[in-house]
């Protein structure tokens, strides 16, 4: 069955043809919300969440796009979403104990991405510490082509931009990251 | 010299750090992620639909509950000042004080 065949099922309201869609992109979907995200449990609710979204707009798919570069869509813009609500909310924790709401919540200990190599363990999980600290767009590509291994037109597919575009994000992410990496370095 | 290595060092470091994904394999999804996203939907079916939830429509009904209200205390208001006045009067009929008082005029020839 070639794509279009698998969308107009999607459209239709197909059950098989969704369940079929969760079970070929959940590992894509969930890794690229985790590498995002960092935390399991959040990831999940997002991958869920994208599949939800999906599974209501996949009407107004019109097939410009390849679909999976429409879910890493998504993805990505569910995951970061979620990340600027949580650093709005972080923004305001002083308060919370003010309010009742209980004491601040205290920031997660490293995060260890389960796909990394074992050896390469701990110096990721300060790659993936420092990845927080970038710049959303940055962020998205330096995700989606360093954990997801999509090459330049694809990360570009997926952000509605060009090649040069994506060539001079993931410059500027490395030049970031970096420049962190130096201070923490100085640092210990 | 010494300050050399050392920015060796760090160099060394940094781009072992960015090359630490190299090799990495995808994170697999937990287990059961359809069984879950199913059962979200079907819980879904419940929920409101989603014009309820913009900014337009919440706006409307602000303004459509200041007007009833606006209406609602202004008809209150009449109603009061009505009351009023008519408790004056029945207070002046049951005493009689309502007709002729001490400062009206008796026309001549007539006897109350």
């Amino acid at each position: 069955m070639n794509e279009q065949d698998f969308i107009s099922l999607l459209q239709k309201g197909d059950a098989g043809a969704f369940k079929t869609l969760v079970q070929t992109w959940q590992d894509m979907v969930f890794n690229t919300v985790l590498s995002i995200v960092q935390d399991t449990a959040e990831a999940e609710d997002i991958a869920q969440e994208v599949f939800i979204q999906v599974y209501r707009s996949i009407g107004s798919f019109r097939g410009e796009s390849k679909l999976s570069t429409w879910l890493y869509r998504i993805a990505v813009t569910r995951a970061l979403d979620a990340q600027r609500k949580k650093k709005a909310q972080k923004r305001i924790a002083w308060l919370r104990p003010w309010a009742g709401q209980g004491s601040r919540e205290e920031e997660p200990a490293h995060f260890h991405h389960p796909g990394v190599q074992y050896d390469n363990r701990e110096k990721a999980a300060i790659l993936f510490r420092a990845l927080k600290k970038l710049p959303d767009a940055q962020r998205a590509a330096f995700v989606l082509i360093r954990t997801e291994g999509l090459s330049y037109e694809e990360t570009a597919a997926v952000m509605r931009t060009t090649v040069k575009a994506v060539e001079a994000l993931m410059h500027r992410a490395k030049d970031n990251l970096r420049k962190q990496l130096t201070t923490y370095y100085s640092s210990e | 010299m010494n300050n050399r290595i050392h920015t060796e060092q760090e160099d060394a470091f940094t781009e072992d750090i960015l090359n630490s994904l190299n090799g990495m394999k995808r994170a697999e999804a937990p287990a059961f992620l359809y069984t879950r996203i199913e059962g979200r939907l079907h819980n879904a079916k419940t929920v409101l639909p989603a014009w309820v939830s913009r900014p337009a429509f919440s706006f409307a009904v602000l303004v459509l509950l200041l007007i009833v209200n606006v209406v609602a205390f202004t008809r209150y208001q009449q109603t009061q000042s009505a009351s009023a006045v008519s408790g004056i009067q029945g207070f002046a009929e049951e005493y009689s004080l309502t007709g002729s008082s001490v400062f009206t005029t008796v026309k001549p020839g007539t006897h109350e």
